[in-house]
């Protein structure tokens, strides 16, 4: 069986069929996808490492040393900012005095995520991120007062790497994440972590 | 001849064709800027008592000691060198005021709790200056302004706050940020549930690798 394109015959056909390909292969590779995942996790005993291979984060998460509070995925393109957002939009009606009435501006409630992947020197990928959990808790100030727990960082990543972008432990802790997390208990000893995956 | 100039006119309609898709999508640009640089910031809030103060105070600065008191409240961060870090675990007040710039109503928000909003930068190999602003707030009240509708309240709130600038400190070293006495913070910790035996309250950084 001869090879034949466009009436070329085996070597140049050969040739010709590997020229369409690795033209097909730089096309897609700049497109650059990659798959973001950020979980927040509770935990009484963390990695020793905030910096770990995305399979070890996997058997530490699956784990019963970890409790997996939240999670989000995101699949994008590099160089363009992404948003991944679970919750309520909240309207803040306000007097306008210039129209003599009113006016709505919004503020998010809920799991949130803002995120820019860059390809960086020897395979790292620059992730800009701001990831956030809040609960809309009314208080004397505000009817629409929120509890948060966010976190806006710079970080570098290989492909397959998990960070963990922050953790928090304490008696703040304790007092903010149980109105985060309605439901759920935080000790003064259990840390909650913050982790991103690039995949 | 003919099926000749037809491979031909096949081949260039193809590099015609694939050409300008390899280059549709503007190619993804490497960053070159400065070096960026990994790093974990370890913040902590604790306790400690008037000797370990007293031992504290007689060599300011970076140090590779441990720092030891009872632990309030503790952060770890990771970033790289030369970009603003923040971290938040609180209370978000949104208030809504008129910006003539932008000739439009905008939201600010309030943060009340633990924030730490710190960057660095390389000033040699594993050396780094360290600007931090670190806040401990409650709130306490409120004040209202204005009537009727158009009524807005604002948050009163107790604050520790130790911003400052470590002109060079290594990875592995713990730093003292600042230190809070007096009944402000008794009454800051008292709302958290936390009777405070000890007047010294410090906020320190420790710089790690990730």
């Amino acid at each position: 069986m001869t090879l034949s394109i466009f009436g070329f015959q085996s070597r140049s056909a050969t040739v010709l069929l590997a020229l369409l390909l690795l033209s097909f292969q730089a096309v897609t590779a700049q497109q650059g996808f990659y798959e973001v995942e950020y979980e927040f996790v509770k935990t009484s005993a963390q990695p020793a490492k905030l910096l770990l291979d995305a399979n070890e984060w996997r058997q530490y998460v699956s784990s019963d040393k970890a409790n997996l509070l939240d999670s989000g995925t995101l699949t994008s393109t590099f160089g363009e900012e992404c948003l991944n957002m679970s919750g309520l939009k909240v309207p803040i009606p306000y007097r306008d005095p210039r129209v003599d009435g009113y006016q709505v501006q919004y503020i998010d409630e809920g799991f949130k995520l803002d995120c820019t992947a860059t390809p960086h020197e020897n395979g790292m990928i620059k992730v800009v991120t701001r990831v956030g959990k809040s609960s809309l808790s009314p208080d004397a100030a505000s009817a629409y007062g929120q509890d948060t727990f966010l976190c806006d960082t710079t970080i570098l990543l290989r492909r397959g790497q998990t960070a963990i972008l922050t953790t928090t432990k304490g008696l703040v802790t304790k007092q903010y994440l149980s109105k985060v997390y309605p439901g759920t208990t935080f000790g003064e000893n259990e840390t909650v972590l913050l982790a991103i995956t690039i995949r | 001849m003919k099926q000749r100039r037809f491979q031909w006119m096949a081949v260039v309609g193809l590099l015609i064709t694939l050409i300008p898709q390899a280059w549709a999508e503007e190619p993804v640009k490497t960053a070159k800027a400065a070096k960026l640089v990994p790093v974990v910031y370890h913040i902590e809030m604790m306790e400690v008592s008037d000797q370990t103060w007293a031992k504290l105070q007689k060599s300011p600065g970076p140090s590779k000691n441990k720092v030891e008191g009872k632990l309030l409240q503790s952060a770890d961060l990771m970033a790289v060198t030369g970009v603003d870090a923040v971290t938040l675990l609180g209370h978000k007040v949104p208030i809504t005021y008129y910006d003539p710039r932008a000739t439009q109503f905008q939201v600010q928000f309030v943060d009340i709790g633990f924030k730490v909003d710190v960057v660095c930068r390389s000033v040699e190999a594993n050396v780094f200056s360290v600007t931090s602003r670190h806040e401990f707030s409650t709130m306490t009240g409120v004040r209202t302004e204005g009537e009727g509708a158009q009524t807005t309240s604002y948050p009163e709130t107790l604050v520790f706050i130790s911003a400052t600038k470590i002109p060079s400190m290594s990875i592995g070293e713990t730093v003292v940020l600042g230190k809070a006495t007096g009944p402000s913070v008794a009454r800051q910790l008292a709302k958290l549930g936390r009777p405070v035996t000890s007047k010294n309250i410090i906020a320190t950084l420790r710089l790690e690798r990730p």
